[in-house]
């Protein structure tokens, strides 16, 4: 299922960013929308994150929110190999981020469905560092592909 | 930036999440405490207060109850919500540039993409 998501032009393996906001910023900024949808779209984020961390501890957050600028579910990925403060809950860097941003109607609610497969596979990653390793987006996309079907099993 | 139109939408996402988070699927992942998004909400609407959008804010609250919404975008020049041709001088009747629709009385917000 989140194969139809993952796509390599949404996979940044080398974030610039080195503060939470900026690492919001630059995944939203891979999404194809308009600057002021990206901007609306930054202000919930942030209030998202504002209710509690999304940074899920062991080097994964999964930022995520509904949003009217949106029309389809969006997932974009982001790496760090240095790591960003994210407020965690374990208090640790975060190297791996999983952006999912959904319209508020999601009839399918392929939304929630996706998310939790996302933290599936974040609970798998975090007994790894193997992300830290691949340099090329399309590999990352096979790899946590490979990673999600083994979780399916 | 469109401040007002960015609050009111920020609102109205974070009402999303709500229902989301009232959800155990999505507790199991974040159990995000309610007072939290209470908490939240209420920033948005004390942002939206001091920028004089009491009545704004009334009306926000009578267009959710109406229909289960308040904003929503403009798509090639229609309402998006109740499907109405907007016509071409659709003018602000509030503060900071919100619009409303002429037919359905709902908030809109013109993107960026709609005005080029």
């Amino acid at each position: 299922m989140l194969d139809q998501l993952l796509k390599p032009e949404r996979v940044v393996l080398d974030l610039k960013a080195r503060t939470k906001e900026d690492v919001l910023k630059e995944l939203v900024d891979v999404l194809d929308l308009p600057e002021d949808k990206k901007e609306i779209l930054l202000v919930t984020l942030k209030k998202r994150e504002a209710i509690g961390s999304t940074g899920m501890g062991k080097g994964i957050a999964i930022p995520h929110t509904r949003s009217l600028v949106v029309e389809d579910v969006h997932l974009v990925i982001g790496r760090s190999r240095e790591g960003v403060e994210f407020d965690a809950i374990d208090g640790k860097p975060v190297h791996l981020f999983f952006l999912l941003v959904a319209p508020p109607q999601d009839p399918g609610t392929t939304y929630l469905l996706t998310l939790g497969r996302i933290a599936n596979l974040a609970r798998k990653l975090a007994r790894t560092r193997d992300y830290l390793e691949i340099d090329d987006p399309g590999e990352f996309v096979a790899y946590l592909t490979r990673l999600e079907q083994e979780e399916a099993q | 930036m469109k401040k007002l139109p960015f609050l009111l939408m920020a609102l109205q996402d974070l009402e999303a999440t709500e229902e989301d988070v009232k959800r155990e699927d999505y507790r199991s992942i974040f159990p995000v405490p309610h007072q939290a998004i209470e908490r939240e909400k209420e920033r948005l609407r004390d942002e939206i207060r001091k920028m004089g959008g009491e009545r704004v804010l009334e009306r926000y609250e009578r267009l959710k109850q109406q229909y289960g919404k308040s904003i929503v975008l403009t798509v090639g020049g229609i309402c998006f919500h109740c499907f109405a041709v907007l016509p071409t001088s659709l003018e602000a009747s509030q503060q900071e540039g919100l619009l409303e629709c002429p037919n359905c009385g709902i908030f809109l917000y013109q993107t960026d993409e709609e005005e080029a």
